[in-house]
């Protein structure tokens, strides 16, 4: 779902993204960089 | 097979603002740590090699702005992975997040790993998401994903509905989320399914589908999905098919920019063949602009324009309808600055209005305005308590049957203004001049006549005080006694053409005016005074007006007038109508206004209206308004009595369920005219709110439309491209709409 | 029945200052310079030589249909005019934000397009004189409260 606002003028540093399409296509299927997983379990203490 | 989370109750009973989800992880005490410091402190230490260091016991973690609480805590020194268990709590107060569940693998400084079985909840820019998932990875710098996870934007304890999928990302760079295989769970029953679907995560605006509205009415079923653009600061687009069984499919595209210097809105709607009707593309379009050329230059376009006479008729809706059968067309640029220590406004404009016609009637089509420029010149003679007041206009008129022409009107006048505490006097004196120049014509109008009347007009008045208290409050009550002289000798302008004129609408103010004509072309004879006494009640410490009645008249020094046609006649008696104004805030909670305007001549009531609305509490009004005509047009060419009566009222029946209700009846043909219901319902811990509106409304003589609304509203998931709480608005005069904001507490 | 001209004693309406300067006034400036120019002795000057400041926070006009006949079409519009100001006193506020609105009803017929238009610009006028009428008279009035206060 998209939110329609007002308008306002540009500013700088504008943390707000903008594009015709905004999804998150991308986002999903970025690699996930190396993340600790729960298989190797370390040795009992 | 384990239970699955629960993200709280169906019907939650609501919580306190602040309050969360997860109980925030406790921190041990101690005084705050240096960046990149890590302090563990537990019951026991279970051990240490150089490179792992085990806790166990209300174990607490400290680094940065993590804290983590856990049973056990291992920790792998050399890459840095921490792994607790049995049950964990891991707040961050960068991200305002809190994350618990039963097994934790977790690198603090990237800020990565996964956690099994995990509740979590997050407030960014005050937008709250909440979830449960079975698995839950952090892919670090603020991006999560979740593995068959339920999630929504409710409060704690609040599962009214939420958003089911197999897979969730969330993005807070991106300010996206995505979810595949979702489905929108409302009270448990899943109403809408899609493989994949994105939504915002903080309040700003995203691209995307926003929530479709659905009707049902004249034109059949209707859906409208519109997909908004969130092109850049100040450029956005809003693109939606609007599908129609009854007529077919409909496209419309608005468009929105905004400049330092101009800013404007462009919308189109297109349907390109009509079942219901053999017209094909049909399509409306309008284009408002308004630009600053520069700080004494400024200009703007308001263009609308439809395809043919019933489009309005078709698809408006009913404000469209009851706007105008004149769509305006019109573009103008202003010139505004001082002149010899005066003000100059001047204003260049085109016009040419598009007059939707009926089969049943004609509307007189309004003349082209090809162009005009008119300007004032205002200038203040301090000393002598004067202003002049300079009006020049000239117009280029063009019509398709009538009499064209161009009119130049100059219209000098000098006013003094003696105003005192007690009272005041302020005569005017000016010289009203115009000339035409009219093309050749088959009536005997010849090519150019010109008129030149002056017009003199005294206005002045006497004020009397006196305190007065009345429930308990002091008030001030004036008693204003005034004369309105005017003087305009007559004059036949039975050869003028009339290009903008009609007579004013008859009322108290009226009384007041020099001449009864809007327009330039017709300027009635007077030589007459207007006598009126106004009482008003003013609050002794703030001034406010709270109630103000006044009663008028005119008597006329002599009996001959002019009429719209421009023939001198004969008025039959001395004394005008009688007119009678009354209104105020009678009480807190309920204000009233009434006119009467009375036929002397006839001894009749010539039309008289009565109004009130009672603001109970907020969300609570009631308003009504009574109206009776003598002799009006109750439609086109059809002069008649008329008497209509318009009660509309909101109330909020209990915490969640408000009624909305209009009923616009005409008493004296007995038919209603314009109805509508609505419910509306805001969820207790205003999670979501869903109105249905079912509207019956007149679009022409015999013709009627009707139409149901249904809208659903869930917090800052999305809102609507058209809802329909404008409809709302314009019916009930204090409605108030439960926005988004309203619907949380 | 007690009714004594105004001035003299009940209500004495000075204004609390005598130079006063009209900002971001857009449309109703010179209803309010006029307004302010009736008042014994006040000048209406510009901001830098003012001793006191009226600032009109906004000014917002709504037109709406009011009434309709048979046929749908409008045969009466009701326009509402709100206006907000508030005084300054050497770059202090030294009043609450005042609000008054003001109403019209204007009939309306489809036949009488341009005329109309013309009345409505002359009742949008009417209105914004009305309204600064009453706004300096709450002005006027509200000194005089704080100074029978002060006695």
């Amino acid at each position: 779902c998209g939110f329609k606002g007002g308008l306002y003028l540009p500013k700088e540093n504008d943390k707000q993204t903008f594009g015709a399409v905004q999804t998150g296509f991308g986002i999903d299927k970025r690699p996930n960089q190396v993340s600790p997983t729960m298989q190797n379990n370390p040795q009992p203490f | 097979e384990q239970q699955p989370l629960s993200l709280g109750s169906k019907n939650p009973h609501c919580v306190a603002p602040t309050a969360t989800m997860i109980v925030p992880a406790k921190t041990s005490g101690g005084e705050a740590l240096l960046p990149d410091y890590t302090r563990l402190t537990a019951d026991k230490a279970a051990g240490q090699t150089h490179n792992r260091a085990r806790a166990e016991g209300d174990v607490i973690l400290e680094r940065n702005s993590q804290i983590l609480n856990a049973e056990w805590v291992d920790v792998d020194l050399v890459n840095n992975v921490t792994r607790a268990g049995d049950q964990f709590t891991l707040s961050d107060s960068a991200n305002n997040s809190n994350i618990n569940g039963e097994r934790l693998v977790y690198n603090m400084d990237t800020r990565q790993g996964e956690a099994e079985r995990s509740r979590f909840e997050t407030a960014q820019e005050d937008r709250r998401i909440q979830g449960v998932s079975e698995k839950m990875t952090m892919l670090g710098d603020n991006r999560y994903q979740l593995q068959d996870a339920k999630i929504n934007t409710c409060d704690p304890g609040d599962d009214s509905w939420h958003i089911r999928a197999s897979q969730v990302t969330a993005d807070y760079n991106e300010n996206v989320g995505v979810a595949r295989h979702a489905a929108l769970v409302f009270k448990g029953v899943p109403i809408l399914y899609t493989p994949w679907m994105d939504f915002p995560l903080n309040g700003n605006r995203k691209s995307g589908l926003l929530l479709p509205t659905i009707k049902a009415g004249s034109n059949g079923f209707e859906l409208e999905t519109p997909y908004y653009f969130n092109l850049a600061p100040n450029y956005d687009a809003t693109i939606a098919p609007h599908l129609m069984t009854d007529r077919g499919l409909a496209i419309s595209g608005e468009f929105r920019y905004l400049q330092p210097d101009y800013q404007g809105r462009v919308y189109g709607k297109w349907l390109p063949d009509d079942r219901k009707n053999d017209e094909n593309n049909r399509y409306e379009l309008s284009w408002q602009h308004q630009q600053q050329f520069s700080n004494t230059l400024s200009g703007g376009v308001d263009f609308n324009q439809v395809s043919d006479d019933d489009y309005v008729r078709d698809f408006g809706s009913r404000a469209d309808v009851q706007r105008s059968n004149h769509l305006n067309r019109q573009a103008w640029v202003d010139y505004n600055d001082e002149l010899w220590d005066g003000d100059f406004l001047a204003r260049l404009q085109v016009q040419k209005y598009q007059t939707l016609q009926n089969k049943q009637r004609t509307i007189d089509e309004p003349y082209r305005i090809m162009p005009r420029l008119s300007a004032t010149y205002l200038k203040d003679f301090d000393p002598y308590h004067a202003t002049l007041n300079v009006f020049g206009q000239f117009t280029n008129f063009e019509h398709d049957t009538k009499q064209a022409g161009q009119r130049a009107v100059l219209y000098p006048s000098l006013g003094f203004d003696f105003t005192r505490p007690w009272g005041y006097v302020r005569p005017k004196i000016g010289v009203h001049a115009t000339h035409y120049n009219l093309e050749e014509d088959a009536t005997q109008h010849d090519g150019s006549i010109s008129r030149t009347l002056p017009i003199f007009s005294v206005d002045s008045g006497l004020t009397f005080d006196r305190p007065y208290s009345f429930d308990g409050r002091d008030y001030i009550q004036t008693l204003e006694p005034r004369l309105f002289y005017t003087y305009i000798p007559s004059k036949d302008q039975s050869r003028f053409p009339n290009f903008d004129t009609t007579e004013d609408s008859l009322t108290y103010e009226s009384l007041f005016r020099e001449n009864r004509f809007s327009g330039q072309d017709r300027i009635n004879a007077a030589n007459q005074v207007t006598t009126a006494l106004m009482t008003r009640f003013l609050e002794t410490q703030t001034g406010k007006e709270r109630f103000k009645a006044g009663v008028g008249q005119r008597i006329y020094f002599k009996d001959d007038d002019v009429d719209l046609r421009g023939n001198v006649y004969k008025r039959e008696q001395g004394k005008s109508d009688f007119f009678v104004l009354g209104g105020g805030q009678l009480h807190e909670k309920l204000y009233a206004e009434g006119q009467w305007h009375y036929n002397q001549n006839l001894a009749e009531t010539e039309s008289f209206s009565i109004g009130a609305k009672y603001e109970h509490a907020p969300g609570r009004n009631i308003s009504a308004r009574y109206r009776y005509d003598r002799d009006t047009e109750i439609y086109s060419d059809h002069f008649d009595r008329s008497e209509q009566i318009d009660i509309g009222a909101q109330w909020a029946v209990n915490q969640n369920y408000s009624l909305v209700a209009r009923q616009y009846y005409s008493l004296s043909e007995n038919r209603p005219l314009d109805q509508l219901f609505g419910v509306e319902y805001k969820s207790d811990c205003g999670c979501w709110n869903a109105s249905v509106v079912a509207q019956h409304y007149v679009s022409d003589l015999n013709q009627s439309k009707n139409a149901v609304f249904f809208q659903l509203q869930l917090r800052n998931l999305s809102n609507l491209g058209n809802n329909p709480v404008e409809v709302l608005r314009d019916s009930i005069p204090s409605y108030q709409p439960l926005t988004d904001e309203k619907a949380k507490k | 029945c007690g009714f004594q001209l105004r001035g003299t004693g009940l209500t004495d309406t000075l204004l609390p200052y005598h130079r006063w300067a009209i900002e971001d006034a857009s449309s109703m400036k010179n209803a309010l310079k006029y307004e302010l120019k009736r008042r014994q002795n006040v000048e209406v000057v510009d901001a830098a030589q003012s001793e006191a400041i009226l600032r009109v926070l906004s000014v917002n006009g709504d037109k709406r249909t009011q009434s309709i006949n048979l046929e749908g079409s409008v045969t009466e519009y009701l326009m509402t005019l709100d206006v907000v100001v508030q005084v300054e006193h050497q770059g202090m506020k030294v009043s609450e934000p005042l609000h008054v609105q003001v109403r019209r009803f204007m009939d309306y017929s489809d036949n009488e397009v341009l005329g109309k238009e013309d009345e409505e610009a002359r009742l949008w006028s009417d209105m914004r004189n009305d309204a600064a009428a009453q706004l300096i008279l709450r002005i006027a009035m509200m000194n005089a409260a704080d100074l029978k206060a002060r006695q």
